[in-house]
């Protein structure tokens, strides 16, 4: 990495990391994206120094006032009314969006190192290993994703259900898109004339791997990824919907929807805001992984 | 053509033995168990429980359990429901109508809306339109399907019938009623259902059309004084199918799989809600059975998308032939 670095300062080339962000801040949309994940960020991890004070708290239940608290319009104690059993909506959106980021960036993690390791085997070693590993992914896709998370999921007792088997289910099922896009990729680097230079100098698969094919075969990758955290926040919101995320009372969007559903009609603030949240960010995502692949194709030069 | 029918036929099966596998395995090592699950907080002698775990098959090692599930399949036997002792093939064959009903009209909605748009939106490039077409997809992509379908309740049924008086509104819940005709219970589900499709369909159409419209095949149509409408139907239409085509295919086995949400928020009685309804209870026979079926289905449509190219572009009929004397 080093090696590279000096050679750069010396030709005056910044490195290509480098004018790929700087093609990414010049995508107006990305930009705008990157600040409201920002922000979300911030807000949701700086959560327990404001929120309870400013709002109240987001999943304790006051038995005391419930009667007179619950399903007040917006105010400005409660900025987006209180919810059914009189907790501040906006306090449980905050507290929601650190679920929904956990698991989507989580789950993508699982996703990356599965199919990465498979991907990368397969489109190095080619032959049977290849084959073995694009028939299982054929199987994974072939399998409706829906499904088999709901099965996967069903089968998690009650008290365990936490952030670790949504991420787990979401994330394994997620890895078959990643692995094929990084084995072509593989297979187009492996091909180059600077493995073959490097592989005439002796080095093994080990080294030629790790340092020649991996770091620009991963590129196509990093958009996929991005856009995939927006498709895992969404799976992860529709499971939540159907009872299937983390436990009560701990606030999840997917969750506050379908706790918000019976009152449509009453309280319809109940059901909007926190698909507003879903959608505002699963679009956050998409959006900077679509800048991201502008910015990455080298093709589209400076 | 029938060598290429056959080959793919053939490969369903392993896919479907590994799926079945996996789901079977799924089921079989999680903790809840059916048995406690039917009596509820009673508890039953432990007469009765080994009783009933002959009776079920749950006595005997996973291999001869799973093997006398794959003779029952293919026998077309999918086993009782744990919960309410009816046969798991007639649950099904009762529900599965509901949710083809349901699939065909989104994907009505997919064809007319979806490609009518797309089509609008290439021949009136750069126009409000066409900036509209492609705005939408990518917001759709985003959008909650379930979120989606409970704001159409609010606007359709809610909304509307309080703005109206109560004189024209939409049914929100299940699939026939007194005050409604049928039809009118599909509209809902339907548009919920189509709704990500039929952006996607649209910008699909509408990007191919544009790339079609620089062939030189085009100029020359036109070059020799055809209409537009005749330059964009019998020109430009035929040769963006395939990936239309292909899309509509994944589509609608991503429509047939994601039933399960549609038809919970709208109470739509077909397959999914009895998935969602079956793993509440935690009903394995049911879920399996409808697992099961819902996949061959989706494989069905894949295998019907792959045989419509040869139809739709000749070119295809060439390749797929040649591949299956090889």
């Amino acid at each position: 990495m080093r090696r590279t670095d000096d050679t750069s300062q010396r030709l005056a080339i910044p490195h290509p990391w480098l004018s790929a962000w700087r093609r990414l801040l010049a995508n107006r949309p990305s930009v705008v994206a990157l600040v409201f994940l920002g922000l979300l960020l911030v807000l949701a991890i700086t959560a327990d120094m404001w929120a309870p004070s400013m709002l109240g708290d987001p999943d304790t239940i006051d038995t005391t006032t419930v009667a007179t608290q619950r399903l007040l319009p917006p105010s400005a104690t409660h900025p987006l009314g209180t919810d059914d059993v009189g907790l501040d909506v906006l306090a449980r959106l905050i507290y929601g969006a650190r679920v929904s980021l956990a698991v989507g960036i989580l789950a993508v993690a699982v996703s990356l190192a599965v199919g990465i390791v498979l991907g990368g085997a397969s489109g190095y070693f080619g032959g049977f290993a290849d084959a073995a590993i694009m028939r299982l992914a054929d199987v994974f896709l072939a399998l409706p994703f829906m499904l088999l998370a709901i099965l996967l999921l069903a089968v998690v007792p009650d008290h365990s259900r936490g952030l670790g088997p949504m991420v787990l289910t979401i994330g394994l099922l997620g890895w078959p898109p990643i692995a094929r896009v990084f084995r072509s990729s593989v297979m187009q680097v492996r091909e180059s004339d600077f493995v073959l230079a490097s592989r005439s100098f002796g080095a093994g698969p080990g080294r030629i791997m790790s340092e020649h094919i991996a770091p620009n075969a991963v590129v196509p990758v990093i958009s996929l990824a991005t856009m995939a955290v927006g498709g895992a926040i969404l799976a992860e919101s529709a499971l939540s919907f159907l009872g299937l995320g983390v436990a009560w009372p701990t606030p999840s969007w997917g969750r506050m929807i379908e706790e918000g559903w019976p009152f449509l009609s009453t309280a319809p603030g109940l059901v909007l805001w926190p698909g507003l949240a879903i959608m505002s960010t699963v679009l956050a995502f998409m959006v900077i992984g679509d800048g991201l692949r502008q910015a990455l194709d080298i093709r589209a030069g400076e | 053509m029938v060598g290429y029918i056959g080959r793919r036929l053939l490969q369903f099966i392993p896919v479907l033995l590994g799926v079945t596998l996996v789901l079977f395995f799924i089921t079989t090592i999680l903790p809840g168990d059916p048995l406690t699950l039917r009596t509820g907080q009673r508890g039953m002698s432990a007469v009765v429980r080994l009783q009933l775990e002959r009776e079920y098959g749950l006595d005997k090692p996973w291999y001869e359990q799973y093997a006398n599930y794959l003779g029952d399949l293919a026998r077309g036997d999918l086993g009782t429901s744990i919960r309410t002792g009816k046969p798991v093939a007639g649950i099904l064959a009762q529900t599965l109508p509901y949710t083809l009903r349901l699939a065909l009209a989104a994907l009505l909605v997919e064809i007319f809306v979806g490609i009518g748009a797309g089509i609008v939106g290439a021949v009136r490039h750069r126009s409000f339109w066409d900036v509209l077409v492609t705005l939408s997809s990518s917001l759709m992509a985003a959008v909650p399907i379930f979120w989606l379908g409970l704001l159409l309740q609010y606007f359709f049924g809610i909304w509307l019938k309080e703005w109206t008086g109560g004189r024209f509104y939409l049914p929100v819940s299940g699939a026939s009623g007194p005050q409604f005709p049928d039809i009118a219970y599909i509209i809902l589900p339907a548009i919920t259902m189509a709704a990500v499709s039929t952006a996607l369909a649209a910008r699909i159409t509408r990007n191919q059309l544009l790339e079609v419209a620089n062939e030189d095949y085009i100029r020359t149509a036109r070059a020799k004084g055809l209409s537009p409408n005749r330059v964009l139907w019998n020109h430009s239409m035929r040769n963006s199918l395939v990936p239309i085509v292909t899309f509509l295919g994944i589509d609608l086995s991503a429509m047939l799989s994601g039933a399960v949400l549609t038809e919970t928020v709208f109470n739509w009685p077909g397959i999914g809600f009895t998935v969602y309804q079956a793993i509440q209870g935690r009903d394995y026979p049911v879920i399996f059975g409808a697992v099961i079926v819902v996949l061959a289905l989706v494989m069905a449509v894949n295998l019907a998308v792959d045989v419509s190219y040869a139809f739709i572009d000749p070119r295809m009929r060439m390749g797929s032939d040649s591949e299956g004397l090889r």
